[in-house]
């Protein structure tokens, strides 16, 4: 499903290059749950982001169902967001003008589904999500789990084939943080979308049946000498 | 999804309640004050335009450049339009219209002073746009004390009956018969009536005279495709022809287009005072600015209240928003917020209309908007903006990468230098504006106070109703002179300011070519007390003399300085180029010189005078002086010592030095106007500064709270939020202060007698400026510098 080849990305200042990240090469098959571990600055957001189409390599090809996204234009990889990836953040990234009802719809809006199917769908996920009555609140009047739960229902809407989630559980406590990694595999394990999170939390990796460990820009799997 | 868009805008502006009534209120006024100015304008130059034949009908005038003072007459001499018809073969049609003066008229019981009105030629009913309700416009003219009266007259006289066919009795002797029914005349209409009556009812012994009886404004109707100027040539050659041949013709004939008439001519004895173009171009000009300042706070505060939604694109470009849907979602809440403003505006404009009409001397009103002309414009406008404002968010927040925003390391720093360019071009123009403000309120002060040459004040005017009491003016000027708290008397037939006669004149040793136009006043022996002028040299008109009556002449020092007789003018000798039967003034002595005075207004230079006392029948005007705090009393004793003599006509009195006023009226409003529209421009360019102040402040939260806990002032803080804005508004007052110094040079130009303008305008300016933005300023950055950083800091 995602094919990395070589991909560099760097910051070039002055007389220095510095390598954010480094060579890596990276297959990921659809159906996975894989955690990106390692400590700050290891560049695990950055691969996040570049997976999710949401920042560009500097060098090296990155195949999305065989599909050069390297190559790809603006609008398609606007499609591509709009029908095959969900993005679920740490700080939520909910809007706050909108209101939960209104926050899990957009991304039919931007697919033009039609008003009456689209009620159906966010009527479905707000019910599978145990959300219904907090429907018409704005998400400052939520707590953050339940904030979280509102980010993974908006990513869930247009049921990608791609989950990325950057430290999804990173502002929550335990409990929530549980609720919402039970969700995730669930979905992995039921419904087989592909998930990539970035994570501090070993437990929370343990989740997913893949860990994938970055240091320095680099994945440990592509250089085993690096490992300590 | 349009309705998830007006969703997120309509919360965006309820959100922020504080930025968006400035962004809506500014814009609200600057659209506001550019409607009025804007309809006013459109208004002017519709002058004229209604008349189906306006592009065909030209009015002649006789011009002349010979000097500054004079560019020629309005009226001319009944046998131009009559020889016009007759030997001009592109002339279709001509008419001719006489004052008809005010007159006591009644129907009835129903007596009224009506005095705007004309005589008029036959043919006025079809060739202008003076549409008939009842009566036939060929034959309404014809016959000899024909009138037709306008819908208001109608009602005055008639109420609900029929007025054709009616009688109006004048001055109890004529009677005049209705014979139409004019819809009222519209007000952009260079001149307007109530009334006209058949020409063939007019009489003068001077009335086929070529010279003498210059009482008509002509109008000729040209056949299609008639050129004016070989018109003109045309009409030079039949003056030649009839003109006596020793008669020196000083003035040529030219024709105006009717519709151009009420934005250009300015000539002596115009029907009413003309506009003209420059002042309408100061409006224009300072409109526009208001408009500016207005768009360029809205642009201002929408930029910079978007960098805030900046997450928000975020989220929607990840979820799969294209450029264009984000582009289209910015331009749209930039169209909704202007809309919202124009609504606003609206509002304002018709709350204001009436007040903004009564200080531009117009007469529009709010149906002047719906001509799809000025809707388009509006609309034009509307959008115009919202593209302005909403290109920049839309754009440049559209296009960054969705990680960056999200990690929140973009920073929309390039616009911030726009931004301040805008600011100091507001209070460029803010200074501009205050500067002309003030200077135009020190030209008004002076005018008022400069010395007129005469005392305007504690003099009533009485216009005289029935002449015939005038053989016994004597009797009257005792009679109230008897009246306790009068102090002089004087009967005259014109007044300075008001209107004079051109009688020809000649002067001992003068070529006619140099002769210079003189004003004329004919009075009596006691003007000169009445009105306070002094003589320079020689002696007044004196009952002593026998020979003052019409036997000799006063003039003022322009006039003996223009003809060459400075300190040698008693003896010389003048004469008025009149019938001696008619006015026995030939080879008369100067006897006196009257120093300068303004006849008319400041705008003019000083114009020669001479005076005469003329025989009892030319006075039209009493002049009483009065003990000043008795006007009551004066009144009350002036009213029955009237009905003495005139038991008809009630008395009018007026107060001579509101109508000497009025010369400067226009100008007078034209200032106040100006200086509201400064206010309006100062309070905008105020809005702005106090948002974007807000605005760095509250970006700037943080910061605050950090400089707080690590132990900074509050006056640190004020000084650190106030010191950029300042510079930017001293900057504004630098680059404002040689533009409103050439801007006001001009306008002062257009004034013969000026005030100076000096180094205390601009410090004033500077003054004014400086503490209104520290105003506007102080209160965000206080705001801001007090809050506590606990507060400040816990948000982030």
């Amino acid at each position: 499903m995602i094919k990395l080849t070589n991909i560099d990305k760097y910051l070039d200042k002055k007389f220095q290059r510095t390598y954010i990240l480094k060579d890596i090469n990276l297959e990921l098959e659809q159906g996975e749950f894989a955690s990106i571990m390692g400590p700050s600055g290891a560049g695990k957001s950055t691969l996040l982001n570049i997976l999710g189409f949401l920042d560009d390599a500097n060098s090296g090809e990155y195949h999305f169902f065989d599909e050069p996204v390297h190559n790809l234009s603006e609008k398609q990889k606007s499609q591509y967001h709009k029908s095959h990836i969900g993005f679920v953040f740490q700080a939520y990234h909910l809007i706050d003008e909108l209101t939960v009802y209104e926050n899990i719809e957009m991304p039919l809006l931007y697919r033009k589904v039609k008003g009456s199917e689209r009620k159906g769908m966010v009527a479905e996920i707000l019910d599978r999500f145990n959300i219904v009555a907090k429907k018409d609140l704005f998400p400052h009047q939520l707590s953050g789990g339940q904030q979280q739960l509102v980010g993974v229902a908006r990513a869930l809407i247009g049921s990608p084939k791609l989950i990325l989630a950057d430290e999804p559980t990173g502002n929550l406590h335990s409990d929530q943080a549980t609720e919402i990694m039970e969700l995730f595999q669930k979905l992995n394990k039921e419904e087989g979308v592909t998930i990539v999170q970035v994570t501090h939390s070993e437990k929370m990796a343990s989740y997913g049946n893949r860990i994938i460990k970055m240091k320095d820009g680099m994945l440990l799997e592509n250089f085993p000498h690096m490992a300590d | 999804m349009f309705k998830n868009y007006l969703k997120i805008a309509f919360r965006n502006l309820i959100k922020n309640k504080v930025y968006s009534s400035i962004n809506i209120l500014g814009l609200a006024a600057g659209i506001a004050c550019f409607i009025l100015i804007g309809l006013y304008i459109s208004f002017e130059f519709s002058f004229d335009n209604y008349h189906e034949n306006s592009d065909s009908i030209y009015r002649v005038v006789a011009t002349s450049d010979r000097d500054d003072n004079y560019d020629g007459v309005a009226k001319v001499t009944a046998p131009w339009g009559e020889s016009a018809l007759l030997n001009i073969p592109e002339v279709e049609a001509v008419t001719r219209f006489v004052f008809h003066g005010t007159s006591l008229m009644r129907y009835e019981n129903n007596r009224f002073f009506e005095g705007n009105g004309f005589f008029a030629d036959s043919s006025v009913l079809e060739m202008f746009t003076f549409p008939l309700l009842e009566g036939d416009p060929k034959t309404a003219l014809d016959s000899p004390n024909s009138i037709v009266i306008d819908e208001d007259f109608a009602a005055r006289f008639f109420g609900d009956e029929n007025p054709m066919g009616k009688t109006i009795t004048v001055s109890e002797e004529t009677e005049y018969t209705v014979t139409g029914i004019l819809a009222n005349i519209p007000d952009n209409s260079h001149f307007t009536f109530d009334f006209l009556v058949s020409l063939t009812s007019y009489s003068h012994p001077d009335i086929d005279d070529w010279i003498v009886w210059n009482q008509f404004y002509t109008y000729l109707k040209l056949r299609d495709g008639a050129n004016s100027k070989e018109v003109e040539i045309k009409m030079e050659q039949i003056l030649d022809t009839n003109l006596p041949e020793d008669y020196t013709r000083n003035y040529e004939a030219t024709l105006q287009p009717l519709t151009s008439i009420h934005l250009t001519s300015n000539l002596w004895r115009e029907i009413t005072l003309n506009s003209d173009k420059s002042t309408l171009l100061v409006y224009g000009v300072v409109g526009l600015f208001v408009l500016l300042l207005a768009c360029i706070n809205f642009i201002n505060l929408m930029t910079a209240r978007a960098t805030t939604r900046l997450k928000e694109v975020g989220i929607r470009k990840t979820i799969g928003a294209q450029r264009g849907a984000l582009i289209r979602q910015f331009l749209g809440e930039s169209v909704l917020t202007v809309f919202i403003s124009l609504a606003f505006a609206l509002l304002i404009v018709d709350l204001i209309l009436p007040g903004f009409v009564a200080l531009a001397n117009s007469s529009f009103d709010i149906s002047l908007m719906l001509q799809p002309l000025n809707i388009g414009v509006i609309l034009g406008i509307a959008f115009f903006i919202s593209l302005m404002s909403g290109v920049y968010p839309a754009f440049v927040l559209s296009s960054p990468k969705p990680s960056a925003i999200l990690k929140g390391v973009q920073k929309i720093q390039g616009n911030v230098s726009l931004r301040k360019g805008l600011v100091v071009f507001q209070f460029t123009a803010s200074v501009a504006l205050i500067c002309s403000t003030l200077v135009m309120q020190k030209q008004f002060d002076y005018m008022q106070n400069k010395k007129l040459g005469f005392d305007k004040e504690q003099i009533l005017t009485i216009p005289i109703r029935d002449f015939s009491i005038n053989p016994r003016y004597e009797a009257i000027k005792d009679r109230f002179t008897s009246i306790p708290g009068v102090r002089d008397v004087s009967f005259s037939g014109n007044m300075p300011g008001g209107s004079d006669w051109g009688i020809p004149y000649s002067a001992e040793g003068i070529d006619e070519e140099d002769e210079p136009s003189f004003r004329v006043l004919a009075v009596d022996h006691d003007f000169l007390d009445v009105y306070g002028m002094n003589i320079a040299e020689g002696r007044g008109f004196s009952t002593e003399y026998s020979t003052d009556t019409q036997g000799s002449f006063l003039i003022n020092q322009e006039a003996a300085r223009q003809l060459g007789w400075e300190g040698e003018a008693i003896g010389k000798l003048m004469s008025i180029d009149i019938d001696p039967n008619v006015l026995p003034m030939q080879d008369k002595p100067v006897v006196g010189v009257v120093e300068d005075f303004h006849f008319r207004s400041m705008k003019e230079t000083i114009a020669p005078v001479y005076f005469f006392i003329p025989p009892p029948n030319w006075f039209a005007n009493i002049s009483v002086k009065i003990e000043s705090g008795r006007t009551d009393e004066v009144l009350d004793g002036l009213e029955n010592a009237w009905a003495e003599f005139d038991p008809v006509h009630p008395i009018t009195v007026s107060f001579f030095d509101e109508q000497y006023g009025r010369l400067h009226q226009v100008e007078e409003n034209a200032g106040q106007l100006i200086s509201y529209l400064t206010i309006v421009a100062i309070i905008i360019a105020c809005l702005g500064l106090f948002g974007l102040v807000a605005f760095s402040a509250q970006q700037r939260t943080k910061e605050i709270g950090i400089r707080k806990v690590l132990g900074s002032s509050v006056q640190g803080i004020v000084a650190l939020l106030s010191k950029e804005y300042l510079l930017l508004v001293l900057i504004g007052f630098f680059v404002g202060l040689p533009l409103s110094y050439y801007w006001i040079s001009s306008w002062l130009n257009q004034f013969a007698y000026q005030t100076t303008v000096g180094i205390e305008v601009y410090l004033f300016t500077l003054g004014i400026t400086i503490l209104i933005a520290v105003l506007a300023v102080l209160y965000q950055a206080l705001k801001a510098a007090l809050i506590n950083p606990v507060e400040s800091l816990k948000s982030e």
